[in-house]
């Protein structure tokens, strides 16, 4: 048998045959194995916006009516997502968050050019938030003054993002609060809390958080695709994105916890979807850890700020700017 | 030679790559001739927002 579809396999090549779209027949630009599914570029471009349409039914992400804040980066997928939900009619604005990092490639000024670029062409509404200006420093200065994230600004970094997207979307009154995350981003997280059984996280991962106490919903509408599709999406659509890795990402755990899942992955189609869907199916089942626990994990409105936080008194951001301001005297 | 070979030669993870011939995407199946220009576009983006919670 084996043999056979050798052969079968080596024909093919010898007579030129390469993949071909399911749905024309022609040339196919893409081809993902773990759906085994090919398409050509004109109908992956439809199937893609086709699936997130149906990811948000499904997990009930939000609704026409509802005003959604997309957080950009300036990167493929924070495009692309931008993209595809003003394409599906929903009424999507869009946050940048100006992070202050140069890194030698102008990388948050570049990323916010891209940003405004891709605004400005489509015509849509851009806030802009710059944590420098908002708060005295900028992302790589704050963690240095913390000493928060072992010579890292990934931890000062994630904190103020979350912080910001939460305090914006709820001055500005936005419903929902959409982010980029794909499936490589969900694999790769729940792999490192799985590693450490960190059952409080995994409990609340999933395609939707949500809203709590003022705070808007959170949802990832990309979680499902891969993160080669994504970038084969922003690919064929003719998107610029930033292609620079932001320079602090280097040699993270993230990306290292990727790289071996796409090695899995490449052995084993599928295996990275099947993770995430069944860690989502354990966890809807109740299978995954008793119920109860999600209910212990209270949670506390801060003191000066007013977003949730797990101990009583100032959430971690506060925390943090009050040492800033101890160290600026301001 | 196919891009998959190519690939394999050159120790990448196909899975980490998208493949670019003058602008079009080519599957691993594409064969490659002598002169080819191939440009590879890194999928892994990271590092930030990447954290346990949300």
């Amino acid at each position: 048998m084996l043999l056979i579809l050798g052969v079968l396999c080596a024909l093919r090549v010898w007579k030129g045959i390469r993949m071909k779209c399911r749905k024309c027949g022609a040339k196919a630009s893409v081809n993902m194995r773990q759906h085994k599914l090919a398409l050509c570029k004109d109908h992956y471009l439809e199937w893609v916006p086709e699936q997130t349409e149906r990811f948000i039914k499904k997990y009930q992400m939000f609704r026409r009516e509802e005003k959604i804040l997309v957080a950009v980066s300036g990167g493929k997928d924070s495009l692309s997502l931008w993209d595809i939900l003003v394409r599906l009619g929903y009424q999507a604005d869009g946050l940048y968050i100006g992070l202050g990092i140069d890194g030698g490639i102008d990388y948050s000024d570049e990323s916010h050019r891209l940003t405004e670029e891709f605004a400005g062409k489509h015509n849509l509404k851009l806030h802009v938030v710059d944590v420098e200006k908002e708060y005295g420093q900028s992302i790589p200065v704050l963690a240095e003054m913390t000493h928060r994230g072992k010579g890292k600004p990934c931890s000062v970094c994630g904190l103020t993002k979350r912080h910001e997207m939460n305090r914006i979307a709820r001055d500005l009154g936005y419903d929902v609060l959409a982010t980029g995350h794909n499936l490589d981003d969900e694999a790769a997280v729940l792999f490192g809390n799985t590693l450490t059984w960190s059952s409080e996280y995994l409990l609340r991962q999933g395609p939707v958080l949500p809203s709590n106490e003022g705070l808007a919903r959170k949802v990832k509408p990309l979680c499902r695709f891969y993160e080669r599709e994504m970038t084969a999406y922003a690919i064929a659509r003719g998107i610029e994105y930033i292609y620079d890795e932001c320079p602090y990402a280097e040699g993270s755990q993230s990306i290292y916890y990727k790289e071996m899942l796409n090695q899995l992955e490449t052995n084993r189609p599928g295996a990275k979807l099947t993770f995430y869907l069944s860690f989502l199916e354990a966890r809807k089942s109740g299978e995954l850890f008793i119920e109860k626990n999600i209910e212990q994990a209270h949670l506390h409105p801060c003191t000066k700020c007013g977003q949730l936080t797990s101990a009583p008194g100032l959430c971690s951001f506060c925390r943090m700017m009050d040492k800033v301001s101890a160290v600026t005297g301001s | 030679m196919t891009l998959l070979d190519a690939l394999k030669k050159s120790n990448i993870v196909p899975e980490s790559v998208i493949a670019t011939r003058d602008g079009e995407m080519i599957l691993e199946d594409e064969i490659l001739k002598e002169g080819d220009v191939i440009k590879l576009v890194a999928v892994i983006s990271g590092g930030l927002f990447k954290h346990k919670g949300h």
